[in-house]
């Protein structure tokens, strides 16, 4: 098999793996993780109501999106009970076919799902908080960048731009303050950040078709992140920042222009469909 | 029939009492085993926090200072001296334990019991007593107050350099390290909360230590600034916080939370040195960490304990520690009950740092998870006596394996030597006793 080739596959299998191995490597080296009963109903509901959506709806079963999705909800959010569990595999499947614009859903369904459990149940449901470690981030932000190169999508700018922007950001706020470097450093080295960037705002199936769109997006989720966390105190605003770009999507059209992102196999299926 | 059936059942009821934590704590370990450890007792619910500073100053009192960033100007109302005991008694409650089982006569098979008995700062600057000299130092006093022992000022500021020359004229040693981080919370709007003992008063109450300060306001931020005590430390600090919130659990958001190990079965001798134990245990672990995690030592719901290291705090201690929304109607004064106050979850946290290990304040952040957990550590002592039942032999056959994992525990979470452990315990290693045999061969 050719590089070329190789990069053709769908990026996704390469995610899955990496969002695998750190759930398996949170579940022995850290001591607050999710039970495995929570990860696999998230996971076992959302692939089965994915398939009946799919039913419903008569599109094509794919189950990739949503196993990945379940993952990072089981990575980044914990939960005090049964019910908020069932609405945030709601959110995972659900939005994909409830909130759409065009061809697009409007939300990535894990950041959805992240933003309005805990909202919905702020006393069973809550993001959480720095659980990493910084050897471990290291480790990640190798196997993120490293997936970007393998698989060559074009999509990733987007993850970039949202790392740069919000560097120059908590850089540009202590040196206001006259913090000394390692408290932005350390701002930075957060697990959190780096799922975001790689696995939430860099879905091509809610993020923008046009690279001006893709830059703005990231601008706009970098913006409303920084109010949320430095005027408003709530942790994790890049979460929120990119709910209220999503939120906008469908009433700003330079961000609706350019042609739908397809995955490889879906790209394929099209062009047998023209052939014949 | 009916009268076998009722007397098992009660059998069954009085054994599984019997099985319950009705014994006593052997040790606990609480902050007096660390050197240079602050306590913060901080209430916490919605926007809402009151803050309880403890002191272990033990120099003269006319030396004491302490200086604290603030979000808000506070009122009078808003500043209290609190009671140390009841913060002693948080720590005391909150301890990691060390429990002592007995296991009972193979050939009678009984219930095990539980035998234990009840068994945790700074940042202060040290004053140098000078009077105030006027100048031109861009500080504004904002209010100023006596409460108890202490005469308080709330102090803003434009500039560092003259809040720090204004403190260092009024006799706090500010040093010049801590110019950048006074910079950084003058522009990020925090005022200076700061507090000398005034002597005439202290001697008039005829106190031999400082009372505890508290300070209640509402902000956003839930967050503890130990950026400024950490510039006039001497290398590593402890910090201990006990976090009471309606809600659950508080974690850091900004830095890795960990929960202590616990439930280790650790050797018997260890039962008058636990207090060594765990102060080598948590350096081991911060070892380990590369002193970078905020530990979990205990998380419960203060309705109830088990077992119990120290006395469930009462309705009163815990208003005076600043819990706001218990009920009127639960007051019970100094009466102390088995089951605690209600609607209150206690969180001990406790980390060690230094001003490159923890570079940013400890940003807080209130869970929802009300799971219980505890540093507890267990004692089991073997049973001596004699019996000649097929259990003996399968019990002492089974003692050799047990006590080499109790050295196992203590090796790996000390970092101490296996071989001195397990000559403390005169027990030889697997290697060896898979030799033993040979020893008794031609004899």
């Amino acid at each position: 098999m050719s590089f070329k080739s190789f990069r053709q596959h769908d990026p996704r299998y390469l995610q899955l793996i990496v969002q695998g191995a750190l759930l398996f490597y949170a579940k022995f080296n850290l001591t607050f993780f999710p039970d495995w009963s929570h990860i696999a109903l998230i996971g076992v509901s959302a692939v089965c109501l994915q398939f009946l959506a799919c039913t419903v709806f008569q599109v094509r079963f794919d189950p990739k999106s949503t196993i990945a999705s379940s993952m990072s909800v089981s990575l980044l959010c914990r939960f005090a009970g049964i019910e908020p569990i069932l609405w945030a595999v709601f959110f995972i499947v659900m939005s994909k076919f409830l909130f759409r614009s065009g061809d697009k859903h409007i939300f990535n369904p894990s950041n959805l799902a992240v933003v309005a459990v805990p909202f919905m149940f702020p006393d069973s449901a809550w993001i959480g908080g720095g659980q990493w470690g910084s050897g471990l981030i290291f480790a990640f932000l190798l196997a993120c960048i490293g997936i970007t190169i393998v698989t060559g999508a074009k999509r990733w700018d987007v993850s970039f731009a949202t790392i740069g922007i919000w560097t120059t950001m908590v850089f540009g706020r202590s040196l206001f303050y006259g913090d000394p470097l390692e408290i932005p450093f350390h701002a930075l080295t957060n697990g959190s950040v780096i799922l975001f960037c790689f696995f939430m705002i860099s879905d091509p199936k809610t993020t923008p078709d046009t690279f001006r769109g893709r830059m703005a997006y990231a601008l706009g989720t970098c913006c409303v992140a920084a109010v949320v966390q430095f005027v408003f105190y709530k942790p994790h605003g890049l979460f929120y920042g990119l709910f209220v770009m999503s939120a906008l999507y469908p009433f700003v059209s330079f961000l609706r222009e350019g042609d739908a992102y397809l995955w490889p196999s879906q790209a394929a299926l099209s062009e047998k469909l023209g052939e014949s | 029939m009916l009268l076998r059936f009722l007397v098992a059942l009660f059998a069954l009821m009085m054994s599984s009492q019997s099985f319950g934590f009705c014994g006593f704590y052997v040790a606990k370990a609480n902050t007096e085993l660390f050197n240079k450890a602050s306590k913060v007792v901080l209430v916490r619910d919605e926007n809402r926090t009151v803050i309880t500073m403890a002191s272990d100053y033990k120099g003269d009192a006319k030396d004491f200072a302490l200086v604290v960033p603030v979000p808000t100007v506070l009122k009078r109302k808003q500043i209290n001296v609190g009671s140390p005991a009841v913060v002693d008694h948080i720590d005391s409650y909150t301890s990691p334990r060390l429990v002592e089982y007995f296991d009972p006569d193979p050939c009678k098979p009984v219930h095990r019991y539980e035998k234990g008995s009840p068994t945790m700062t700074r940042a202060m600057v040290p004053g140098s007593g000078k009077r105030p000299k006027k100048k031109a130092y861009n500080v504004k006093i904002e209010a100023k107050y006596e409460v108890g022992e202490y005469d308080i000022l709330i102090l803003s500021a434009k500039e560092s350099s003259g809040l720090s020359r204004w403190l260092m004229d009024n006799g706090y040693k500010i040093p010049a390290k801590a110019k950048p981080i006074l910079n950084s919370y003058i522009k990020r709007g925090l005022k200076f909360f700061v507090a000398k003992v005034n002597l005439k008063r202290h001697s008039k109450a005829g106190e031999a230590f400082l009372k505890p300060l508290q300070i209640a306001f509402e902000s956003r931020r839930f967050e503890l600034p130990i950026r400024l005590g950490t510039v006039n430390s001497q290398g590593e600090q402890d910090l201990f916080v006990f976090a009471l919130t309606k809600k659950g659990r508080v974690e850091s958001v900004n830095y890795q939370t960990r929960k202590i190990p616990t439930d280790k079965n650790i050797p018997v001798y260890l039962k008058d040195k636990f207090a060594g134990f765990y102060s080598d245990m948590f350096t081991n672990q911060v070892k380990k960490d590369g002193m970078k995690v905020v530990y979990l030592e205990y998380a419960w719901d203060m309705g109830w304990c088990d077992p119990c290291a120290a006395d469930p705090l009462t309705t009163k201690e815990l208003k005076g520690l600043g819990v706001w929304w218990l009920a009127e109607d639960y007051e019970q004064k100094n009466i102390r009950r088995p089951g605690g106050a209600q609607n209150v979850f206690v969180t001990r946290l406790h980390m060690r740092y230094t001003a490159s290990s923890f570079p940013s304040d400890l940003n807080l952040q209130v869970t929802s998870d009300r799971n219980n957990f505890q540093g507890r550590y267990v004692m089991n002592h073997i049973f001596k006596g004699e019996g000649k039942c097929k259990q003996m032999s399968e019990y002492r056959a089974s003692i050799p394996n047990r006590l080499e994992k109790e050295a196992q525990n203590l090796a790996s979470l000390t970092g101490r030597n296996i071989t001195s452990i397990r000559q403390k315990m005169k027990i030889k290693s697997p290697k060896d006793s898979d030799n033993s045999w040979i020893d008794n061969l031609w004899k």
